[in-house]
């Protein structure tokens, strides 16, 4: 019991990261019905891009809260372009093409935005700077939550509340949803598919960078390796939730987290020392299998009515 | 008195909270040709995929030649001998025509994998079995000019054809067909009436799904109409024809 | 009667061809190695194994239509079987001749142990469970050190023992005509047996009611069990195979390599085996042999002129041979989707 509830704590909040990047797979898989399997990476640049933003800003002077939007935006609005290149050179002419080609170009693109990184940054671990005090507080005496920990918690739900605003309460939000509903359909309605799919992965894209920041404060690190077994577990979420449902990949996203958090904690009691923390990355496949076996479409399923 | 071929008692099936079939009692007497048929959405094809082992109904029972095949899998009750073909044609595009025959010969070939790894006799002697039956109905099927073709090139009435001549492959007692002269001129549809007689009076019992009214008439000894999933007339063809429900059905007075 | 007593024309040119094929199969490893070197001979070798490894995944993906992200894990048990009952590990020494049968029916088992609870799942399901499967037999091997020592952790097994033959071990160097043979050489010429092996075994699946099966439900699963096919039965068969051709050609890596370590087990190398059928076109048996060939000797060819060519050009190295080797076998995955996605050599 004494880990139990920290354990949540941390589950939570990997949990709203894990959720954020799921959102970005499952939105792409619900319009284009592929696995966007770069998308672990754009997680990564968008880490990157803002370390490297703020290394430049440490040079002036300029007020915190200024600084930290500077880095926000200015990492979405890099991911979001490299998402709509990506989108429109290597996605794009394969709309019709056999169902594994777009697969092996996401692959492909995935290789390559890792060499890139590791080109440009190079392969060492960078420490993500502290901006502010990381304060640890205390709850009810029973666990402990970081000033990081609450701003991730917090900053993911308004990023999930904007995002569910938007897809629900807009026209593009409609168009988004009628698009992934029925591509030809919406077509017929007038609706720019183009267009809608370059939405889709901007948001996505903007999703990730904000993930990739949170992540890379809570760790303090950040890495040109960083989004690969991130990028699986979060696409591991959002098929837990069910492919193609938002509600499905936040959920997933959570639980993931949790699960994964509950079991590196309690894994070697589990196992009667057998199994050790170092299996931690297994919990999130098993997980998987375990649930696929008995739910074939996902936790929430696939077709359900906030589906995008 | 010829014994039934298939008997469906007592059917249900519900989607959510969606009545497709509703308690619905069928048979079909065996070496005849029965058709099924009512408005779109009636739960014709439901129907069907509940037969043929698709769906599992809600409740109720199937019987194939008296023995119950409720809820066995798709592939089991294909083996009883329960053929079909799909309202929009599911052949396998990218295998000849020849190809598509043989894969319905799959469960009467009595190779298992070490004669094929080790191409036996026995192996040879199957595969030129097959292919020779295999040929044989593409003869009776009058597709005997296309047996080397891709099954996607071949002109649509001939796909319908091949569909059929796949299902046959298998041997079936019963041979379920759902919309075969859809999209047909009237040529078509009077040739796809002499094929299917010719099937029928070779032994083959068949149900058959249709809009097409000229061709449930003549064609068919028996029809059963279907509504909102629920049988509201049964008959010869002249009988149910000037049936007034079924009349309302298809009109919607 | 004339006619009995010569062959015809056509069975004359099979046989004058066959012989061609073979003298120059016998020849080629000394002709690879006069030409370009002992690692050459080398790197064609780990080539013949990849071979193998694309041809068991060609069933799977090609033939049957199973979409596999995690095959890898079948090649690393074939390749541990051999690890732990042929080195020093547990000093068991057992014969290649009883070891290979092992690492076929224990890959084999792991495909089932897969399969059969996972192949009903939808395709992109199915990818990412197989590939979830992957990295877990990875972290297994990577950590079965402790409490019990079976597989040596992140360190590896290594003195693995090579093939022998009676007394006469694959390691041994024999001269003949004044000609040095070497493991490799021995090693190529039974790879070059497994593989003949391999291709025909698949050609005659191909050619038979299983491989119409495996096609029918790559086509149209729902019609393929309409049609009487067990298509649960059918596919796990694709799959068990599949895993029982990685576990042997795994098993001879391992004895070639003389070590293993879960490093050779990521998820790159399934991913790489993936693409190597889907350049040579799926299903196409000699396509995939090709695909095999072009994306393990192309990034050879890569990394070894990398740096010389930078020197020539720029005077200096601007991007190490194993970066340029990964941005341009990224870049060669998206542009050969894009301008030829059904394969480089589709039917």
């Amino acid at each position: 019991m004494d880990i139990f509830f920290q354990q949540v704590i941390n589950g939570l909040v990997i949990g709203s990261v894990y959720a954020l990047v799921a959102l970005g797979y499952t939105m792409v898989y619900g319009i284009l019905g592929i696995i966007n399997f770069a998308h672990g990476e754009v997680v990564m640049i968008g880490a990157m891009v803002a370390l490297s933003i703020i290394l430049f800003l440490f040079q002036f002077d300029i007020p915190i809260f200024l600084s930290i939007a500077l880095v926000f935006i200015g990492a979405i609005i890099f991911c979001s372009l490299l998402a709509f290149c990506i989108e429109k050179i290597a996605y794009k002419p394969l709309r019709n093409a056999p169902r594994l080609a777009p697969l092996i170009t996401a692959i492909g693109v995935s290789i390559l935005l890792q060499n890139i990184a590791m080109l440009i940054w190079g392969r060492q671990y960078y420490s993500f700077p502290q901006i502010f005090n990381n304060d640890t507080y205390q709850i009810f005496g029973i666990a402990n939550i970081t000033t990081i920990q609450i701003i991730i918690i917090l900053i993911s739900l308004v990023t999930m509340f904007l995002l569910f605003y938007f897809i629900n309460k807009t026209q593009y939000g409609m168009a988004m949803r009628a698009t992934s509903e029925d591509k030809n359909a919406a077509k017929l309605m007038g609706i720019e598919i183009n267009n809608v799919i370059s939405i889709t992965f901007i948001v996505g894209a903007s999703l990730a960078a904000v993930a990739g920041i949170l992540i890379a404060a809570n760790y303090g690190i950040a890495h040109y390796s960083m989004g690969f077994m991130l990028g699986l577990k979060a696409f591991t979420a959002a098929v837990l939730g069910g492919i193609g449902n938002i509600v499905g990949a936040v959920i997933g996203g959570l639980l993931l987290g949790l699960i994964e958090s509950l079991g590196a904690g309690y894994i070697e009691k589990l196992t009667f020392g057998f199994m050790g923390s170092n299996y931690q990355d297994v919990i999130a496949f098993l997980v998987l299998v375990l649930v696929l076996v008995i739910k074939p479409n996902g936790l929430v399923g696939e077709k359900s009515s906030t589906k995008v | 008195m010829s014994k039934n071929i298939l008997k469906i008692k007592n059917l249900s099936i519900m989607f959510g909270g969606i009545v497709a079939l509703d308690d619905v009692n069928m048979v079909t007497k065996k070496g005849t040709i029965h058709g099924l048929i009512g408005p779109n959405g009636a739960g014709k094809t439901t129907l069907f995929n509940i037969m043929t082992g698709i769906y599992k109904p809600t409740s109720g029972n199937i019987y194939l030649n008296e023995k119950e095949i409720t809820g066995f899998t798709p592939n089991k009750i294909a083996n009883l001998g329960i053929a079909r073909t799909f309202q929009n044609i599911r052949l396998f595009n990218s295998m000849s025509v020849l190809e598509n025959v043989l894969v319905g010969m799959h469960n009467s070939m009595n190779v298992n994998i070490i004669d094929i790894i080790l191409k036996t006799r026995n192996f040879k002697k199957e595969e030129k079995l097959k292919k020779e039956r295999a040929e044989r109905l593409l003869e009776y099927t009058g597709l005997v000019k296309y047996t080397n073709n891709r099954a996607s090139s071949l002109p649509y009435g001939y796909q319908r054809r091949l569909e059929i001549a796949r299902a046959l492959a298998t041997s079936p007692s019963l041979l379920v067909i759902d919309e075969p002269a859809a999209g047909m001129n009237q040529k078509e549809t009077s040739d796809l009436k002499d094929f299917l007689d010719k099937i029928n009076s070779d032994g083959t019992s068949i149900l058959i799904i249709e809009h097409d009214v000229k061709l449930i008439m003549n064609l068919c000894s028996f029809v059963t109409v279907l509504d909102f999933g629920k049988i509201i007339c049964e008959g010869v063809p002249e009988m149910v024809k000037k049936n007034k429900n079924v009349i309302e059905a298809y009109l919607g007075a | 009667m004339i006619l009995k007593i010569f062959p015809s024309n056509k069975k004359l040119k099979f046989i004058h061809g066959l012989l061609l094929i073979t003298v120059s199969l016998i020849f080629l490893p000394f002709i690879i190695e006069e030409s370009f070197g002992r690692s050459w001979l080398r790197i064609f070798d780990y080539t013949l194994i990849y071979v193998l490894l694309a041809l068991g995944l060609n069933i799977v993906v090609g033939f049957a239509g199973l979409l596999d992200l995690g095959y890898i894990a079948f090649f690393a048990v074939g390749a541990y079987s051999w690890a732990i009952l042929a080195s020093p590990q547990f000093d068991i020494h057992l014969s290649f001749l009883i070891i290979l049968p092992i690492s076929f029916l224990t890959a084999g088992f792991f495909g089932v142990l897969l399969g059969a609870p996972t192949l009903r799942l939808r395709g992109d399901y199915l990818a990412i469970v197989t590939l979830g499967f992957g990295e877990i037999i990875r972290i297994f091997l990577n950590n079965l050190d402790h409490p019990v020592n079976v597989t040596n952790g992140p360190v590896g097994i290594n003195m693995i023992d090579p093939v022998m033959i009676g007394a006469f071990s694959f390691n041994n160097k024999i001269e003949i005509f004044g000609i040095q043979l070497t493991n490799l050489h021995f090693y190529y010429y039974l790879l070059v047996i497994c593989v003949i092996l391999v291709i025909i075994i698949c050609q005659r699946l191909e050619n038979s009611s299983i491989g119409r099966a495996w096609v029918a439900i790559r086509e149209d699963e729902v019609a393929a069990e309409a049609m009487g096919i067990n298509t649960r039965n059918v596919k796990l068969l694709a799959f068990a195979m599949g895993a029982s051709f990685g576990g042997v050609s795994g098993a001879i890596f391992s004895s070639f390599q003389g070590f293993v370590s879960p490093e050779s087990f990521i998820l790159i190398e399934s991913i790489m085996v993936l693409c190597m059928v889907v350049l040579g076109g799926m299903g196409h048996i000699y396509g995939v042999v090709l695909g095999a060939f072009i994306l393990v000797i192309l990034p050879e060819i890569i990394r070894s002129a990398a740096a010389p060519v930078q020197e020539s050009i720029f005077g200096f190295v601007l991007i190490d041979p194993e970066s340029l080797r990964m941005i341009l076998f990224g870049l060669a995955l998206i542009l050969v989707m894009l301008y030829r996605p059904k394969g480089l050599w589709n039917k």
